[in-house]
């Protein structure tokens, strides 16, 4: 018999030294191999390959019992003894459990909302290749840039393997097809563009969909909106903007653009279309007419920083060789795809951005207001500990070792947990929706996948379930049996000067956060209050999209100017609640006789702007008719320049010398978080016609309005907006972030009353023997009422000093962020201490007042 | 705690006594595997693995049996046995079982006459 058939397979032994356990160093394993060896000498290897998985399945039932039978049986008591306990004190459990809910469920809330912020443009395949080119000037950043630069940067930079670039429509374009037209949101792009991202093709060739003039891809919606169920690829349609109206074919269709892109479009039209045209051919070709975002995607193997560098040098190289034609930015700097959403805040960007303050500061709420519920576990968990000191007693009289204990109380922290968190995922499912109508968001409950929140949630409750558990259990099992049965614990200093530090902290962080939400609250009034130099009621902003209805703007203007309800009608092309427009290389000679260089943000505007919006003028004149070209600039523009009157004042852009009629009384015509820049208003006409209306019937004022403009447009719709909704449309981020702000300060403090809460009662209940002695010797309602109160409200009192600094620190980050703000008033940090201590008072009130007044009787009557 | 007094006074079972004889009858050789072929083929039954370490073990504990390591061998996979051999008292163990035996034999005169005709 040759060794190996003789021995038993290696896998079977592997099994059996698994499921045989070593009896004191029986070394079974050698015997059985002996006893294989000895049965496949007589009988064959086969039968003693059938004998020896017999001795493994004979090994198993025995292995199951000593492994896990007495720790399924333990555990089977621990669950029960965990389950009665919460049923006995069902008050306690309720507040232990509603607040873990509920913070688990807000925290999940966040994190849903900061993993989709933090998550945006992560669903292109290149998506950490592509980057977005930004240029730098000498005080601003721009996304975008000359027509040139993306062939320049794709023949002269090595490593970049694709340049892409786009264009945002002017205004707001009407696609047409047939008698169907809208209002449609899209952008044009060269024909890299679909190979580059990874927008989802549903028909059509992606690579050639944009190649050449008039071409049209459509998403998906916007397809079924225009043509039904009829297949739209070949199809024409006509797209007008401020430009000549164009045919256009459509060429493929995209899925929906993802709700996570920073790019929001219904329709790309080919870069080629406007290219071809003559009267836009002064757009192309120059490095200095900025109005192409462009991407890059490098190739796998280069380095972003190393692509930068050589841009630099090669942008340097351009610049010392001089020339008309060349960029004239200082750098050029490449953003990440994914940083786009989180990371910009550039004057012109087309893309939504989100606010990464407000993701870190809701992230760090979320946790504040789990650890607050956290908190109230501990605290319930050890206060109740002498409830359970003599079951412990028990246990460890009967031999349980404090590992034990320790794993029991760990145990039931996760019992709890655990609990909560299913709770939490209800509540999660009920909020969502509320949360996605005040955020503005697409987010939705699913459990897994992508944006799945079971594992996140499996992950915070295992954590709190740890965090939260680790204290009791340490405390619970280190009792001595001796200790437990000579008598009721009397109060242990040590022990509850942690609760103290735990209630304090709860405190402190709730006085915080009420008071970051009345600074909020504050400065949104602020902004709605300011004096912003304009005024911003009763105007109504229509606006002409369509070159047709653009040349008939003066018409519709002198029409609505003869109506009753009409003060006045401006045509402009920005509103004083924000103009963007910025230009840079403006020139003109100061006071002194030095020409200076200079950037004006800009606006069309014609004679009636400064009546119609209520703009003041501080120097100079009004625009006459047959003053072009002409200009009025705002204070900020020529306070540097020395100018004591303006006669033969001039300002030059390009070959045009611009007349200064007038400086008007700087005004806020950005968010209140620039500094008023400066500004040239120039007599042009704008493409919008905003109309002061007196205050009265507003929808027979609209009425007239609209039949004004319908009579003149050529079938473009009506679309018209209120000046005070634009300027609100500023502040939405800070409004939506006021609203959340309160809702989950006010939830922190919520939990930390239901901890106080919890934690007044089981202290009345402890003495409430002493509270009828007390009584009997005399002591009035009023003196038991402050006794049992005080503690707590020292605890309060502390609290509040200790969030006053915290809350003043944060809060003057956060108003950092404002060009113009308040000031954090020590009125408001007192606001909210008030508040808090008034909260803690009516939570602990109730109580002690029913325990004082308790008749003694009562409570003495078995002693 | 169960007195001393009480564990001196318990009798071994069945098996327990199989086993030491079989360890006193093999001498050198006596090791898990030896004992199990001697108990089959003395009792006519067949032992699993786990009815011999059972009493084995217990022995061991009452300190009639001790054990040392052969060297390892090659049908074991290379493992070494165990190997047993009474102990003093393990041999005074036995010569009591006998003994009692043969006592109790001896209180039995004679199988009783009616089972024999039975």
């Amino acid at each position: 018999m040759s060794d190996t058939s003789t021995r038993p397979p290696r896998f079977a032994e592997r099994i059996l030294g698994l499921v045989c356990p070593d009896l004191g160093g029986l070394s079974p394993l050698g015997d059985f191999a002996e006893g294989f060896a000895d049965i496949a000498e007589h009988r064959g290897r086969a039968s003693a390959c059938f004998w020896y998985a017999g001795q493994i399945f004979k090994s198993i039932p025995g292995f199951l019992s000593t492994r896990f039978y007495w720790s399924i049986v333990m555990f089977r008591n621990y669950f029960i003894i965990s389950i009665r306990t919460l049923i006995r004190d069902r008050a306690a459990s309720l507040i232990n459990l509603a607040g873990l809910a509920v913070g688990i469920a807000s925290f999940l809330l966040i994190l849903t909302y900061v993993r989709f912020e933090t998550g945006y443009d992560r669903f292109h395949n290149n998506a950490d290749r592509i980057f977005r080119l930004i240029s730098v000037n000498k005080n601003r950043e721009g996304v975008t840039a000359g027509d040139p630069l993306a062939a320049a940067l794709k023949a002269e930079i090595p490593g970049i393997k694709r340049c892409v670039q786009i264009m945002p429509p002017w205004g707001k374009p009407v696609l047409q097809s047939g008698d169907k037209q809208f209002f449609q949101e899209g952008f044009f792009v060269d024909s890299g563009f679909l190979s580059t991202f990874s927008f989802p093709v549903i028909s059509g060739d992606p690579a050639t969909a944009m190649d050449g003039p008039a071409k049209i891809v459509l998403t998906k919606s916007i397809a079924e909106k225009y043509f039904g169920r009829e297949d739209p690829i070949g199809k024409t349609m006509v797209f007008k903007d401020t430009a000549k109206p164009r045919t256009l074919t459509v060429t493929a269709v995209l899925e929906d653009v993802p709700s996570d892109s920073h790019l929001r479009f219904d329709y790309l039209i080919s870069l080629d279309t406007p290219r071809s045209e003559k009267d836009l051919a002064w757009m192309f070709g120059s490095f200095n007419i900025e109005n192409f975002p462009t991407y890059v995607e490098l190739e796998p193997a280069a380095s972003p920083a190393s692509v930068e560098a050589a841009i630099s040098a090669w942008l340097s190289r351009l610049q010392a060789q001089g020339g008309k034609n060349r960029p004239v930015c200082k750098a050029i700097r490449l953003q990440a795809l994914p940083d786009i959403h989180l990371t910009s805040n550039f004057s012109n960007d087309y893309a939504e951005t989100g606010d990464p303050r407000s993701v870190r500061l809701f992230m760090f709420i979320a946790v504040l207001v789990l650890l607050i519920a956290c908190v109230n576990h501990v605290n319930l968990a050890t206060a109740r500990s002498g409830i359970r000191a003599r079951e412990i007693g028990i246990r460890k009289v009967n031999g349980a070792f404090r590992s034990q204990v320790f794993h029991q109380f760990l145990g039931e922290s996760f019992t709890v947990m655990i609990l909560a968190g299913l709770l939490a995922l209800g509540i999660l499912a009920l909020v969502l929706p509320w949360f996605d109508a005040v955020m503005g968001l697409p987010l939705h409950l699913s459990l897994m996948g992508k944006g799945g929140v079971l594992p996140w949630l499996a992950a915070t409750v295992f954590l709190a379930g740890l965090g939260a558990g680790l204290y009791p259990a340490a405390v619970l099992s280190a009792f001595s049996p001796v200790r437990m049965f000579r008598g009721p614990s009397t109060s242990k200093p040590g022990k509850s000067l942690l609760r103290n530090i735990l209630v304090v902290s709860q405190f402190t962080a709730s006085v915080a956060l009420v008071a970051a939400t009345l600074v909020v609250l504050d400065q949104m009034h602020y902004i709605r209050s300011a004096r912003l130099g304009y005024d911003r009621e009763h105007v109504i902003v229509i606006t002409a999209s369509e070159t047709e209805t653009s040349e008939k703007l003066p018409v519709i203007k002198t029409e609505l100017e003869g109506r009753p309800e009409v003060v006045k009608a401006s045509l402009t092309s920005g509103l004083p609640t924000d103009i963007r427009q910025n230009w840079s290389g403006w020139e003109t000679i100061k006071g002194d006789g030095t020409t200076v260089k200079c950037d004006f943000t800009c606006d069309y505007v014609d004679e009636n702007f400064l009546d119609v919006f209520d703009v003041r003028l501080a120097m100079g004149r009004n625009f006459r008719a047959g003053d072009q070209p002409a200009v009025m600039l705002n204070e900020t523009a020529v306070r540097d320049f020395g100018w004591t009157d303006l006669t033969g004042k001039k300002v030059k852009f390009g070959d045009t010398e611009y007349r200064v009629i007038g400086i008007v009384s700087d005004f806020h015509f950005a968010s209140l978080h620039k500094k008023i820049a400066p500004l040239a208003l120039i007599y042009e006409q704008g493409n919008k016609i905003a109309v002061r209306v007196h205050a009265g019937d507003l929808v027979k004022t609209l009425g007239v309005l609209r039949s004004v403009f319908e009579k003149n447009s050529h079938g473009q719709p009506f679309d018209y907006f209120f000046l005070d909704d634009a300027f609100n449309a500023l502040y939405r981020k800070e409004i939506r972030s006021g609203k959340l702000f309160g809702a989950f300060s006010a939830l922190a403090v919520l939990i930390a009353c239901l901890g106080l809460f919890g934690l007044t009662s089981f202290n009345i209940a402890r003495r409430v023997r002493e509270i009828g002695i007390r009584k009997v010797l005399g002591a009035s309602l009023g003196r038991l009422v402050l006794l049992l109160n005080k503690d707590f409200l020292r605890l309060v009192l502390i609290a509040n000093a200790l969030a006053w600094p915290l809350a003043y620190w944060a809060m003057n980050k956060w108003l950092e962020a404002f060009a113009y703000r308040i000031p954090v008033r020590p009125r408001i940090l007192l606001l909210a201490s008030c508040l808090s201590l008034a909260i803690a008072l009516i939570v602990t009130a109730g109580q002690t007042v029913k325990a004082a007044a308790a008749n003694p009787t009562e409570s003495l009557r078995y002693e | 705690m169960i007195s001393n007094k009480e564990d001196e006074m318990r009798l071994l079972t069945r098996p327990e006594e199989l086993v030491l004889i079989a360890v006193w009858k093999l001498r050198q050789n006596a090791y898990s595997v030896t004992i199990r072929d001697f108990l089959n083929r003395i009792t006519g039954k067949g032992w699993s693995f786990g009815s011999v370490y059972d009493p084995l073990n217990r022995l061991e504990k009452k300190e009639l049996l001790e054990s040392y390591d052969s060297g390892p061998t090659k049908v074991r996979g290379g493992r070494a046995k165990r190997m047993y051999r009474l102990t003093a008292a393990g041999l005074r163990e036995l010569e009591d079982v006998k003994s009692l035996q043969l006592a109790v034999w001896n209180e039995v005169p004679e199988l009783a006459p009616e089972f024999q005709k039975a």
